[in-house]
C-alpha cells in the first residue's frame, strides 16, 4: 500500500484527486473523489492546517485537523471503502489516515408525493441514509429503538438498518429476519425490493409488506411491533409483516374523527369488492344468467347490445386492456404531456367507441368504476394484485357464469386464508379471529379505547 | 402445472354450458293461447325485437303461431323470430274464454316443466275478445304492455281489493289442495281496434284502445266456472284476508256518503261443531279512518262516530255475504271455508255448514276528524 499505487487507481477514475503538499521536506498526499466530498470543508478542515505549516508526522494530522470521524487506514481493502464512502484521505510517509467530508448528494426532506394525506405531517423518507435514520429517531426518542445495521452487495455497499422496538417486538420475528439478512448474498442492491424478495421465499401475488415513504407510518408500526427495514438510497421503507386490512388502512385514518374514519373504511372495503366483482358479475348475468336480472335492466342490456359484433367477454377484456394501457402510460409519461393522454383515453376510447357501436355504453361504465374503484388505494402492489384477480374473475365468469364467479370467489378466499407471510396469518384478526382488534378493523373506536396491541404480533399488549 | 391444469380443466370441460349472448335472445313477456279449431294458436309478445329510433324505447312485436301443443307452436316461431325465444323474463300468461273454460291446468304444463322460465307469472283470462289482441294493445305510459299489466295488477292489489292476481306456482298448489279453488284476474280490453295495436294509441291521452283489469273469475275442477262482479270481488278479499287497502263508500246520511279507508285488516276464520252441525265464524278487525265526509252529522261526536263504524262493518259483512251467496250458487269452493272445515275436523265430507260473520271496524285517528265544512257552517 503506497502513494504510487493509488496514482495508478486514478486512471480509471478521473474524479479521484490526488494533492501533494510539500511542508519542510515531507511530502503530504491529500486523496479525495471530488464527486462525493464536500471541497469547502476539505479546504477549511485539512488543506488549510497542512498549509499552515504544522503538520510534522502522522500524529500532528490526528491533532490538529479538527474533524468529528476519523479513522486510521491499516489494509487497503478499507482505503478504498473509505475513499468510495465520501472520506478524504491524507498519507504522509505512507501512512493513512481518514477525515469523513461528505457532501449529501441528496435533496433535502421534501413532501410525500405518492402517500397524500389531508391531515397530519407531510415530512417524507429521501435517499438519505441519515436523514432517513433522524426521521424515525425524532419519532421515537427511546432507548429501546435498537438499530442493527449491515451492508448487502459486495459490488454497492448499501448498508441496511434494522429498526426493532425492544420490549415490543416479537424477538423470533427479528431472529429470523436478522438471519436472512446477514445471509444475504447479492451482488447490487438497487432498492428496498430487492431485499423484500430476498426475505420471502414464496411467491405470493398480494403484498405482504407495506412499502412506506412516510416516517409516521413507520414509526406507528414500530411501536405495533413489527419491523422496519431501511435501505440505503431508498426512499421507501420497508413494514413487516403486513397483513390483508393493512391496505384498507391508511395512517391519516389516525389524525381524524374515528366515526367517519369507520365510514370511509367502509367504502374502502365496498371498492375493495367493486373492484373485483363487478366486471365478473356483469358478464355472468349478461350471457349466463339473464333471469337474475330485473326485467327492465334486462331489456335495456339487451337494446345496448344490439349491433355491437363481439361478444360480451370480448368486449370486457379489451377495455380492460386499455384502460390498463391508459393507466401505465400515464405513470410513464411526463407531467406536461399528461393532459393529451387524458382527452385521448376519455374521448377516442369512451365516446367514440360507443359511437362507433364497437362497445356497448354499459361496458364502458362497468369497467371504469371497477378500475376507479381499485385505484382507491395507495399501494401499487395491491392495486396490481386487484387487477389480476379481476381478470381471474372474469375468465371464470365468461366461462360458467354465477357458477364460476362463485368457484372465482372460493379460490380467492382460500388463496388469502392460506397465506402465511413471516409466520403470521394473512387474514389477521378476521381469521384466526380476535375479538379487542375489532376495534381497529373496519370500524375505528376512539384512542382511549385501543389500550391493546394486536396479540398476534406481540406478547406485550398494553398498550400504557 | 398441475394446479394450472386443473384450473384449465374447469373452463374447457364447462363448455360455456349456458352461454347465450343479450342480443341473441327474444324476450318473451307474455303468452297469449286462444284456440283455432283443434289447435292451440299461441301468440308471444317479445319486448326487445329492435331499437326504437325516436324515443330508445324498445319495440314490441307480437308473433303467432298454430299447433298441437303449446311448445310445438312457440318452437314454430323460430321462423319467424330473429332469435331464439327466451322465457326466463315471462310475466304474463293470458287465456282465452274457450281455452279457460276448457280446463287452465291443460296448458300450464309446459311453464311448469320449462326450467328457465319463473313460476311467479300471473294468469289472466281475456273477457270478451281474444286473447292474442290482448298482448297487442299498445299501453302508455309504460312501454311494455306486460310491465303494464303486472304493475297495475300489484298496485290494485296492495291499495284496492277489486282485483286479486293469482301467480303460477299460486294457482297449481291451491288446484292441487282438497276443498278449495283458485281464483284468477281478468283483463278486458276496451275498444279493440287494429289502430290500438299501433304507437298511435301511445301518443294520444285518450288511447284508442284500452287495457282494463277486470275483477276475478272464479275456477273449478282447474276449469273457467264465472266471473265475480265488483262487490263479490271486494267480499272474496275479505274473507281470504287479502286485503291491504282499500276505500268503503258508508251512506252516513239521506243522500250524502262518506269513504271510509281501510288501513289495516285482518281476517280470522275458525269452525265450531255444535251438534254434529259445523260452524264457520269469519271475524274480521278492521281499523280505518275517514278520508272523506260530505254530510252534515257532526262527527266530533262519539255517537257518531260509532254510527259511522256501525255502517261499514254493515257494509263489509253485505260485500262477504255477496261472495258466499256466489259460493252457493257456483258450488264452488274458491273461498275456501271448506278447507277451513277440513283441516280442523279431517273426516268433514261435504256436508253442510253454517256460517257467522263477525265484522268489528275501528275508526282511528279520531282525534283528528273534524266536520265537513258544509257541517261547520250550519
Amino acid at each position: 500500500m503506497d502513494i504510487e499505487k493509488i496514482k495508478l487507481f486514478q486512471k480509471y477514475n478521473p474524479d479521484l484527486k490526488i494533492r501533494e503538499l510539500k511542508n519542510d521536506k515531507i511530502s503530504i498526499y491529500v486523496i479525495y473523489f471530488e464527486t462525493l466530498c464536500d471541497s469547502s470543508s476539505i479546504n477549511d478542515f485539512i488543506l488549510k492546517p497542512i498549509n499552515m505549516n504544522i503538520i510534522k508526522t502522522i500524529d500532528d494530522i490526528k491533532d490538529k485537523i479538527p474533524s468529528g470521524n476519523l479513522k486510521d487506514i491499516t489494509d487497503e481493502k478499507t482505503l478504498y471503502d473509505t475513499l468510495y464512502n465520501g472520506f478524504t484521505i491524507v498519507c504522509v510517509k505512507n501512512k493513512f489516515i481518514s477525515f469523513e467530508t461528505k457532501y449529501p448528494l441528496d435533496s433535502g426532506i421534501s413532501e410525500a408525493s405518492n402517500e397524500k394525506v389531508i391531515k397530519g405531517p407531510k415530512d417524507a423518507f429521501t435517499e438519505n441514509y441519515q436523514n432517513n435514520m433522524g426521521l424515525i429517531r425524532k419519532r421515537i426518542r427511546s432507548k429501546d429503538l435498537k438499530i442493527n445495521e449491515y451492508v448487502i452487495g459486495t459490488s454497492s455497499k448499501t448498508k441496511v438498518a434494522l429498526f426493532y422496538v425492544d420490549g415490543i417486538v416479537n424477538k423470533d420475528l427479528v431472529n429470523k429476519i436478522e438471519k436472512k439478512l446477514k445471509n444475504m448474498t447479492m451482488d447490487y442492491v438497487a432498492n428496498s425490493n430487492y431485499i423484500t424478495e430476498n426475505l420471502e421465499k414464496k411467491d405470493y401475488m398480494l403484498p405482504t409488506n407495506l412499502m412506506t415513504e412516510r416516517p409516521d407510518l413507520a414509526s406507528f408500526h414500530l411501536m405495533e411491533g413489527r419491523i422496519i427495514i431501511l435501505v440505503e438510497n431508498t426512499p421507501q421503507v420497508i413494514i413487516l409483516p403486513a397483513f390483508f386490512n393493512d391496505f384498507i388502512k391508511t395512517i391519516d385514518d389516525y389524525y381524524q374523527n374515528p366515526k367517519n374514519v369507520s365510514v370511509t373504511r367502509i367504502i374502502r372495503v365496498i371498492a375493495l369488492i367493486i373492484a373485483i366483482f363487478t366486471p365478473a358479475i356483469y358478464v355472468a348475468l349478461s350471457t349466463f344468467n339473464q333471469e337474475t336480472l330485473p326485467t327492465g335492466v334486462l331489456i335495456n342490456f339487451s337494446i345496448q347490445r344490439g349491433g355491437v359484433p363481439f361478444p360480451t367477454i370480448v368486449e370486457a377484456i379489451v377495455m380492460w386492456l386499455i384502460f390498463e394501457v391508459l393507466r401505465e402510460a400515464d405513470t410513464r409519461i411526463p407531467y406536461v404531456m399528461g393532459s393529451s393522454m387524458s382527452i385521448v383515453g376519455a374521448l377516442v376510447v369512451g365516446q367514440a367507441a360507443v359511437d362507433a357501436g364497437m362497445i356497448t355504453p354499459i361496458m364502458i361504465i362497468i369497467i371504469a368504476v371497477s378500475s376507479v374503484a381499485s385505484l382507491l388505494f395507495n399501494d401499487n402492489d395491491i392495486v396490481n394484485a386487484i387487477r389480476i384477480w379481476k381478470l381471474i374473475f372474469l375468465l371464470f365468469a365468461a366461462f360458467t357464469g354465477l357458477y364460476g364467479v362463485f368457484i372465482a370467489s372460493l379460490l380467492f378466499i382460500t388463496k388469502l386464508c392460506s397465506m402465511e407471510p413471516y409466520g403470521f396469518d394473512y387474514t389477521i384478526p378476521n381469521a384466526p379471529f380476535n375479538k379487542n382488534e375489532q376495534k381497529n378493523n373496519i370500524i375505528l373506536t376512539k384512542k382511549y379505547k385501543l389500550n391493546k396491541r394486536n396479540p398476534f404480533l406481540t406478547k406485550n399488549i398494553d398498550r400504557r | 402445472m398441475k394446479k394450472i391444469f386443473i384450473i384449465l380443466l374447469i373452463f374447457l370441460v364447462s363448455g360455456c354450458y349456458n352461454y347465450k349472448e343479450l342480443n341473441q335472445i327474444s324476450i318473451v313477456s307474455s303468452i297469449a293461447i286462444d284456440k283455432a279449431d283443434d289447435e292451440y294458436k299461441v301468440s308471444a309478445q317479445i319486448m326487445n325485437a329492435k331499437e326504437d329510433e325516436e324515443s330508445e324505447n324498445s319495440q314490441v312485436i307480437v308473433y303467432t303461431e298454430n299447433g298441437k301443443t303449446i311448445n310445438e307452436a312457440l318452437r314454430k316461431m323460430i321462423l319467424k323470430a330473429p332469435n331464439n325465444l327466451y322465457g326466463g323474463h315471462l310475466s304474463k300468461l293470458v287465456l282465452s274464454e274457450e281455452v279457460a273454460k276448457e280446463g287452465i291446468i291443460n296448458v300450464l304444463d309446459l311453464f311448469q316443466r320449462l326450467t328457465e322460465v319463473r313460476n311467479e307469472f300471473t294468469i289472466t283470462v281475456a273477457k270478451g275478445i281474444d286473447a292474442s289482441d290482448v298482448i297487442k294493445v299498445m299501453t302508455s305510459p309504460e312501454s311494455i304492455p306486460a310491465e303494464y299489466v303486472t304493475n297495475s295488477l300489484k298496485s290494485a292489489d296492495v291499495s284496492s281489493a277489486l282485483t286479486y292476481s293469482t301467480k303460477l306456482d299460486e294457482f297449481v298448489s291451491l288446484y292441487l289442495k282438497d276443498y278449495i279453488d283458485p281464483v284468477i284476474a281478468i283483463i278486458e280490453v276496451k275498444d279493440y281496434e287494429k289502430k290500438g295495436t299501433t304507437m298511435d294509441n301511445t301518443s294520444t291521452t285518450d288511447p284508442i284502445s284500452k287495457l282494463v283489469l277486470g275483477n276475478i273469475a272464479i275456477t273449478k275442477d282447474g276449469k273457467l266456472e264465472k266471473y265475480l262482479t265488483e262487490n263479490e270481488t271486494i267480499g272474496y278479499n275479505f274473507v281470504k284476508n287479502q286485503v291491504q287497502e282499500m276505500i268503503i263508500p258508508v251512506k252516513c246520511d239521506n243522500n250524502s256518503y262518506s269513504s271510509i279507508s281501510i288501513l289495516e285488516n285482518k281476517t280470522k276464520t275458525n269452525v265450531d261443531r255444535v251438534n254434529n252441525k259445523y260452524k264457520v265464524n269469519i271475524n274480521i278487525t278492521s281499523s280505518a279512518v275517514i278520508s272523506e265526509y260530505n254530510c252534515v252529522n257532526n262527527i266530533t261526536n262519539e255517537k257518531n262516530i260509532k254510527k259511522l263504524e256501525k255502517e261499514t262493518e254493515k257494509k263489509i259483512k253485505y260485500y262477504v255475504n255477496k261472495s258466499i251467496n256466489a259460493q252457493k250458487e257456483s258450488k264452488g269452493r274458491f273461498l275456501g271455508l271448506e278447507r277451513t272445515i277440513y283441516l280442523d275436523y279431517p273426516e268433514y265430507k261435504n256436508e253442510d255448514f253454517d256460517i257467522k260473520v263477525n265484522v268489528s271496524v275501528n275508526l282511528s285517528r279520531k282525534g283528528e276528524t273534524r266536520n265537513s265544512s258544509k257541517g261547520a257552517k250550519r
